[in-house]
């Protein structure tokens, strides 16, 4: 145990150093140009406004004179030379590339950023009973668990494009069962490890690398107070599953009500949102339209019912700043597996293996004031079958029962003045609405996380964090019911 | 063993005194006589005044609209006295926070920093050029041609005055 614990110090210590030098530069924030949405007037037409219509009752500067053009003297020179630096500034700031010339004004210089996040992390299971020791992989491990690549676009003053690809390992290697012999349901399995090899006939049938699109939208701002996003987006209920970053997030694991989706992490469809000041608080709105959840979801929706969500949120400045929000979502999962043809209409149709409809509600909390940081989130989800539809239960005996699942996480934190350390501590809770939901002999868990977060630079973030897991009401004899299971993670996650 | 003792309490009380003055914001941003930090418009804008919220929506690059302009925050340079007196005060956020929090909202997908302008003078052009534009600079450093904004209704050198 100390020779292990000594090995992952030294780990995390040697990332660290890598990292920390990798991200020696980027203590300011790069350049970036602005969320503009001036669509009318030219630079030109400003400053003649500015002579023209100068606010009487206000305190304004008296305008100089104009001055007599003059052999140039080193005041003018300087003076020409800080013209053309606002000239510039202004274009750009504008959006155009140049003045009133022809094909100057209107004319776009759309901008391309790219950047993105990723994290390394060590972890381990450790203090485990014997049930456990024997049941799961209790060795140190290392991963790259996140690489997360952003393509940021203005395309216009109006228009906006954001993508975020995640590039993994798995599920490469993954068991076909899992560690605790249980069936995965994955196809593509064949020899005990999945193997995600592809072809891609578009290239000589070479084998396809994997990813993940996290994101990948288009965005029009309609007006200060109403943006509409279209293409795959993060479903906008809460707070993790947004922040949803390894720099962003406190700790280095998701709490069982964002890991285990009460709401799909991401949807594909419509999304419209803005904020909106009411007095001195700002209320936020998001609007959700897409294909809901489903087997292949971000491209196909295999029933004719589209999932409706939203959020609304308040932000506040009181003490601090404090946001208080409530999520809903709905709709219906199907699985349609195979393609048949009506033999009396001659019509292709889709039978359907399973199919439910969900309900989903969520309310969140955050508030920040100065290094205390309380975030809290409780949801419900709820599942019901149809009928018709009802596939066989993991137990193998009758069928999937309607299912309620419900959990929160409490997360209290304190940035200290020192070397940016924030020690935290989780709480958690999660019903699976089910009593073998877990697949330990029980349906219930409470989670305590105690950590350190140590933000070396606004960049570059080091967590230390000991998790324990309790099962709740568990079946005698059961690995549930053999202790508690304990697990220490170290991630070191940077932004690019 | 006595004089490591000491050395103890000392370095526990520096702890404590250091700690104290991060809760309390010990080092006030303002020093007495200092020329203080004034919101600055173009000549032509209609706005003559601005709540402290809609400076904080602005400047976190929220969609803000203040007497039918859409706003188009400027910022001073990170680590200029102004800036981080500006941060702090409307912000509410310290200059290694406000890193951190733009670094966030990236990763989120919710927005940008406003663009930093290397030099005052060429914000005070730019706020004449640029429809919405706004920015802050002292006091003492105000281009002609522009027009200082009440906060709050407070002008700058009130004792309620939003900036100080």
């Amino acid at each position: 145990m100390t020779t292990n614990n000594r090995f992952l110090a030294w780990a995390v210590l040697s990332a660290t150093l890598g990292s920390t030098n990798l991200a020696g530069a980027e203590e300011s924030i790069p350049p970036a140009s602005d969320p503009l949405d001036v669509t009318s007037g030219t630079p030109a037409e400003a400053a003649t406004d500015v002579v023209a219509s100068p606010a009487a009752a206000s305190p304004v500067a008296p305008v100089p004179a104009p001055v007599a053009k003059a052999s140039g003297g080193p005041s003018e020179s300087s003076a020409v030379v800080l013209d053309a630096e606002a000239a510039k500034y202004a274009a750009d700031l504008l959006g155009h590339s140049g003045g009133n010339g022809e094909g100057g004004s209107g004319t776009f210089s759309p901008s391309l950023r790219f950047y993105g996040f990723a994290d390394f992390t060590a972890r381990k299971y450790t203090w485990l009973s014997e049930g456990w020791s024997s049941s799961i992989n209790d060795k140190l491990s290392f991963g790259v668990s996140h690489l997360n690549l952003y393509a940021e676009s203005e395309i216009s003053p109006s228009w906006k494009s954001l993508v975020e690809v995640r590039f993994l390992f798995q599920p490469d290697g993954a068991l076909l069962y899992d560690s605790l012999n249980q069936e995965l349901p994955d196809p593509l399995a064949n020899n005990g490890r999945t193997s995600s090899t592809t072809t891609d006939v578009y290239d000589s049938d070479r084998k396809l690398s994997l990813g993940a699109i996290q994101r990948a939208y288009l965005e029009y701002a309609v007006s200060p107070y109403l943006r509409v996003r279209a293409g795959r987006f993060l479903t906008p209920w809460g707070i993790w599953n947004v922040d949803h970053g390894s720099p962003v997030i406190i700790g280095p694991s998701k709490p069982f009500i964002i890991g285990e989706e009460f709401f799909p992490e991401a949807q594909t469809g419509f999304e419209a949102l803005g904020t909106v000041p009411v007095g001195d608080l700002t209320l936020g709105y998001h609007v959700t339209l897409s294909n809901g959840r489903g087997p292949a979801e971000a491209y196909e929706d295999l029933d004719s019912n589209k999932a409706v969500g939203g959020r609304l949120f308040l932000r506040g400045y009181w003490l601090g700043e404090l946001d208080v929000g409530v999520s809903g979502y709905g709709g219906t999962v199907t699985d349609a597996r195979h393609q048949v043809v009506d033999l009396a209409s001659q019509k292709i149709a889709w039978f359907d293996y399973s199919h439910y409809t969900e309900m989903a509600w969520a309310a969140d909390v955050r508030w920040l004031w100065k290094g205390l940081h309380l975030q809290a989130e409780a949801a419900l989800h709820d599942r019901a079958w149809d009928d018709g539809a009802r596939p066989p239960a993991a137990s193998g005996t009758g069928s999937q029962p309607n299912v309620r699942r419900v959990g929160f996480y409490t997360l209290l934190g304190y940035r200290l003045p020192w070397l940016n350390l924030m020690p935290y501590g989780m709480v958690e809770y999660y019903d699976t609405g089910i009593k073998n939901g877990l697949r330990v002999g029980s349906g219930k868990v409470f989670n305590y996380s105690l950590g350190l977060n140590i933000r070396v630079t606004a960049s570059v973030v080091l967590k230390f964090e000991c998790q324990g897991a309790y099962f709740l009401s568990s079946q005698a004899g059961s690995l549930g019911d053999s202790g508690a299971l304990h697990q220490c993670v170290a991630q070191s996650a940077w932004a690019f | 063993m006595s004089s490591n003792r000491y050395l103890l309490m000392v370095f526990v009380a520096a702890l404590g005194v250091l700690a104290v003055g991060s809760w309390v914001g010990f080092v006030s941003p303002v020093r007495a006589g200092e020329s203080p930090v004034v919101v600055v418009v173009g000549a032509s804008s209609p706005i003559s005044d601005i709540s402290k919220s809609a400076l904080r929506r602005a400047f976190l690059a929220e969609p803000t609209v203040v007497a039918g302009v859409k706003l188009l925050p400027l910022n001073q340079e990170p680590g200029t006295p102004e800036r981080s007196r500006f941060d702090r005060t409307v912000l509410d956020l310290a200059p290694d926070a406000m890193s951190r929090f733009w670094i966030d909202q990236r990763l989120r997908g919710q927005g940008n920093p406003p663009r930093a302008i290397p030099s005052v003078p060429l914000l005070g052009k730019l706020v004449n050029q640029l429809p919405g534009a706004i920015c802050y600079m002292k006091e003492s450093e105000v281009p002609p041609g522009v027009k200082v904004l009440t906060v709050d209704g407070k002008k700058a050198g009130t004792s309620a005055y939003a900036l100080r």
